[in-house]
């Protein structure tokens, strides 16, 4: 017999295509009735009860009459879900998917058709990230590869390969049937449906403000019509094909990467469609399309040359449409859909991405931790983040702790453990993801927390766990010197990470927010400093003076590691999408850019930064810079901004990725690094060697330290010594050939100095009790 | 495991209404643990009911030692005796004194073994007083503190 499957939905297209083409297939399907409250402009409000069924009859009654929409699943009907139903289709809207998955235990499928947001934020949001990932046998089916483009990983990872959807059959019917030569319409037609819903009011209020032209007919269902002649409302099916195929075009109004059918209706039925910037249509064809409307400007133009009847650009817009009709076209969509549900349906077996047991995550089937374990905490919120589905870490120690990671991983036998607040379950999961699906590394994740109570006692639950495992934790890695003060209730061999300690090279300046702040969290670090088995460092002028700041004893410098970071960048940068590097193009605007990634701390001298920049304005006004900070953290470094009239020069891209980090480093006038101290060699700088941007910095110790005798190759400036800086900062400018070449030399001895294997050297040598060499 | 015979002076809930009953250093671990969570949190000796609920779920591992605290933290009764965040902020303050226990509790159970031991309650008063007025990293600082000092005092 074949299978039964419970068909969430109510979309009247849907009904028509896919429920009809499931039933083709030889499947029962049973199908809803659409009896919420929630006015949908889209839902099919037609009796479903007529539908053949071999359920029982007081089952079939029980279930036609129950609101499965926007609704709890009630016991009885969950019940009814897992004893009567092989699989249940769920399409449409994320908030039905998690009743299903609470309600409903066997495979699902999630069908989607593209939304105006992200469904793996919204998924978080909810908190079902846990739900989704540790689930047995749930798809999602994309109905096409750019609509998840800017989902999460774990999202994606639940993903079938694309099926497209089709138009409804009676717009083949209609295509057929129509009188090739009926006379066109001087109107160009819109779709803004039901426009008391708060989208499609905004989408209406725009689209008003910017054309206000009577030639417009704004298509759509509505529930009340403003007073707006152009909005035509409600009509018949065969009224709404007629009008769409004699008007002169179709104008597509949406900027965000979904698309709904009308325009492609319109395709099918031969009228050309003119779309804007970052649409999904505009991302299925490219700007070079005769129908991409960059501006509303260009807009314009080209409706008006199409109303106008300039029939060589609509035929030119038909022909290049085409790749995107046959997308959608019943004859290409229909065997894919056939294939893939046939395979869903019959092996819908599917592992879970990963299993929870108390607090841990782990990948499903790994055995956890074993004999060998190395410890990472990493319980604070924003280390890591998403930026376009693809999870990022923060510039300074989370690439560090990335760096450490690997190293561990691949030249040891040791499982790593990292722990995660609740909120970072996701980005961490996703970050760590390669090394977690090879079952060498677990998540510790914590509970939501409502107070600081609460945090503490998850704090707590941590350290149960490590002791639980203590004879096992050969090395606890803890990456800053005040934020994981609970390493101390571990006894276990600590490494601790210090990279530097700006109170000590600059004592006037307040770090946290207060100077009695500052002061715990010195204690905090001495008192680890003082524990710790190794401390990790990256330069020998870091090594030099730890032992004088009070956070290592003096008696103790032998055991501080000296670690060079090897260039951070290059494993998680690649070559930007299209729309990223529009969008970053339209940020910068086409200007000359200085760049200073870079946290906006006391020691960074960003207000100098800006004088600088507003100094060099005079010369070149059309020079900005890109910082990646946020102005607020130091209160003059705004207030200089607002002084110096910088707001409109300043691009900033805070928590861009590394792929974005590598763009504009490639397409910089230059770095331009102004901080007076570094704890390292600093990152930016190797990173603009290796990605060919001009170096302009201050001539720091940690920079002499490393580039020795070759640091005349690099452009070094005074502290804060203004006129320096302008002038070498014109030098590179001028001769950005010269100082990149002059800088390539330098690269080379770079690399053997600050490689991944000395590296990797150092931190074997600040873990002493894990085995390195005996990598798997 | 070893087994040892039970305290004259051991209360009801150490079992003392059947003398003949041998308990194991676990067994009296874990209900030393339950006194010291009601004694804590809810400022009162075990009920029958309440201790057998917490050495049932201790001992088959349903539940941590923190579940204890967490689960009295959350019940009714600890509603009524922990004030509430509008009254001056003393809820976290109190939380954080509950906080001080569950130090003991978390590395290496060293405060139910003060009960065991019959060494009573060396510096637990001071911790106390001291996390009432401080935050996470202090009483953390603190713990360190005082874990050392007794260490000191016992190889002495």
């Amino acid at each position: 017999m074949s299978s039964r499957i419970f068909w969430l939905g109510m979309h009247k297209i849907l009904r028509t295509t896919e429920l009809v083409q499931l039933r083709l297939m030889g499947y029962e399907v049973f199908g809803p009735d659409y009896i919420s409250t929630v006015y949908d402009q889209s839902a099919d409000l037609s009796s479903q009860s007529g539908q053949e069924s071999s359920l029982p009859e007081d089952v079939f009654r029980k279930l036609i009459s129950f609101n499965f929409f926007y609704n709890e699943i009630t016991e009885e009907i969950s019940e009814i879900l897992n004893f009567y139903f092989d699989a249940v289709i769920v399409t449409i809207n994320p908030d039905w998917l998690l009743a299903v998955l609470e309600a409903y235990e066997g495979p699902v499928l999630y069908r989607t058709y593209g939304q105006p947001y992200s469904l793996s934020e919204h998924f978080n949001a909810r908190g079902a990230w846990e739900t989704m990932t540790t689930r047995e046998n749930l798809h999602v089916i994309p109905f096409a590869a750019e609509t998840i483009e800017h989902e999460q990983e774990w999202f994606r990872q639940l993903c079938t390969e694309p099926v497209p959807y089709q138009i409804p059959d009676d717009v083949f019917e209609f295509a057929k049937g129509r009188r090739q030569n009926a006379p066109r319409r001087s109107e160009i037609v819109v779709s803004i449906p039901n426009i008391e819903n708060p989208y499609y009011s905004a989408a209406y209020e725009k689209f008003s403000s910017r054309f206000s032209e009577g030639y417009f007919r704004i298509l759509g269902p509505q529930r009340r019509i403003p007073a707006d002649p152009r909005i035509l409302g409600e009509m018949s099916r065969a009224d709404l094909l007629d009008r769409m195929s004699r008007a002169s075009a179709y104008f597509y109004i949406y900027n965000d990467p979904v698309c709904y059918l009308p325009p492609i209706e319109t395709m099918q039925l031969g009228r050309p469609v003119v779309f804007g910037p970052g649409s999904l249509l505009a991302r299925f064809s490219n700007e070079r399309n005769p129908g991409y409307a960059r501006t509303d400007e260009q807009a314009s133009a080209l409706l008006n040359r199409l109303l106008k009847r300039d029939s060589g650009l609509a035929r030119e817009i038909v022909a290049a449409q085409e790749p995107v009709r046959v997308r959608y076209d019943r004859a290409h969509v229909r065997p894919i859909f056939e294939r893939v549900f046939r395979r869903l349906l019959a092996n819908p077996a599917r592992p879970p991405a990963c299993e929870k047991h108390g607090n841990t995550i782990k990948v499903s089937g790994s055995d956890g931790p074993g004999d060998e374990v190395v410890v990472v905490p990493l319980h604070i919120d924003g280390l890591f983040h998403y930026v376009d589905g693809r999870p990022t870490a923060l510039e300074g120690i989370p690439r560090v702790v990335d760096a450490l990671v690997d190293t561990v991983i691949s030249k040891s036998s040791a499982h790593v453990v990292v722990s995660c607040t609740h909120d970072s379950k996701p980005v961490i999961f996703d970050f760590f993801r390669a090394h977690i699906s090879a079952g060498r590394v677990t998540i510790f994740a914590f509970n939501q927390q409502r107070d600081e109570a609460e945090a503490a006692f998850e704090k707590l639950r941590f350290v149960e766990y490590v002791s639980m495992i203590s004879q096992n934790v050969k090395a606890y890695i803890v990456p800053h010197y005040y934020l994981f003060p609970e390493a101390l209730l571990n006894d276990v061999p600590i490494t601790l990470y210090l990279p530097d300690y700006f109170p000590y090279l600059m004592p006037d300046e307040v770090f946290d927010t207060s100077s009695e702040k500052d002061a715990l969290n010195k204690q905090v670090g001495s008192e680890l400093g003082r524990r710790a088995t190794r401390v990790l460092t990256n330069s020998q002028f870091t090594k030099e003076y730890l032992p004088q700041t009070g956070l290592v004893p003096e008696e103790q410098g032998d055991k501080i590691v000296v670690a060079p970071l090897p260039f951070l960048g290059a494993k998680r940068a690649s070559s930007l999408a299209d729309y990223e590097r529009i969008r970053l193009e339209k940020a910068v605007g086409g200007r000359p850019f200085l760049f200073y990634p870079t946290a906006n701390r006391p020691n960074k001298k960003l207000t100098f930064f800006l004088r600088l920049l507003a100094f060099k304005r005079l010369e070149n006004p059309e020079l900005c810079a890109v910082l990646t900070c946020s102005l607020d953290s130091v209160p003059e470094v705004r207030t200089t901004a607002e002084d110096y009239n910088l707001t409109d020069a300043l691009v900033m891209l805070p928590g861009s990725n590394e792929s974005t980090m590598r763009w504009l480093y490639e397409n910089t006038a230059a770095l331009c690094l102004t901080s007076i101290a570094e704890g390292n060699f600093p990152p930016q700088v190797l990173e603009a060697l290796n990605y060919g941007a001009p170096v302009v910095a201050t001539r720091l110790p940690t920079i002499s330290e490393v580039a020795r005798s070759e640091v005349g190759k690099l452009l070094l400036c005074n502290p804060l010594d203004m006129g320096d800086f302008a002038e070498k900062l014109a030098f590179a400018m001028a001769n950005r050939d010269k100082i990149i070449a002059r800088q390539n030399e330098l690269l080379k001895s770079m690399h053997r100095w600050n490689s991944a294997e000395a590296f990797a050297t150092a931190v074997a040598r600040s873990l002493p009790h894990v085995q390195f060499g005996a990598s798997q | 495991m070893k087994t040892v015979a039970k305290a004259d002076d051991s209360s009801d809930a150490l079992g003392r209404d059947n003398p003949s009953t041998g308990l194991t250093v676990r067994e009296l671990e874990v209900r030393a643990l339950v006194i010291q969570a009601y004694n804590a949190v809810l400022r009162r000796w075990p009920d029958p009911v309440g201790m057998r609920y917490y050495t049932d779920r201790l001992q088959s591992g349903a539940m941590s030692e923190i579940d204890v605290f967490t689960g009295l933290l959350r019940s009714e009764e600890a509603k009524l005796i922990v004030p509430a965040q509008t009254h001056g902020g003393d809820r976290p303050a109190d939380r954080m004194a509950v906080l001080a226990g569950v130090f003991r509790a978390a590395t290496n159970g060293e405060l139910t073994r003060h009960y065991v031991d019959g060494i009573g309650r060396p510096h637990i008063d001071g911790l106390v007083s001291s996390a009432l007025k401080t935050d996470f990293a202090r009483s953390v600082l603190l713990f360190c503190s005082n874990k050392e000092s007794t260490e000191g005092r016992v190889s002495r």
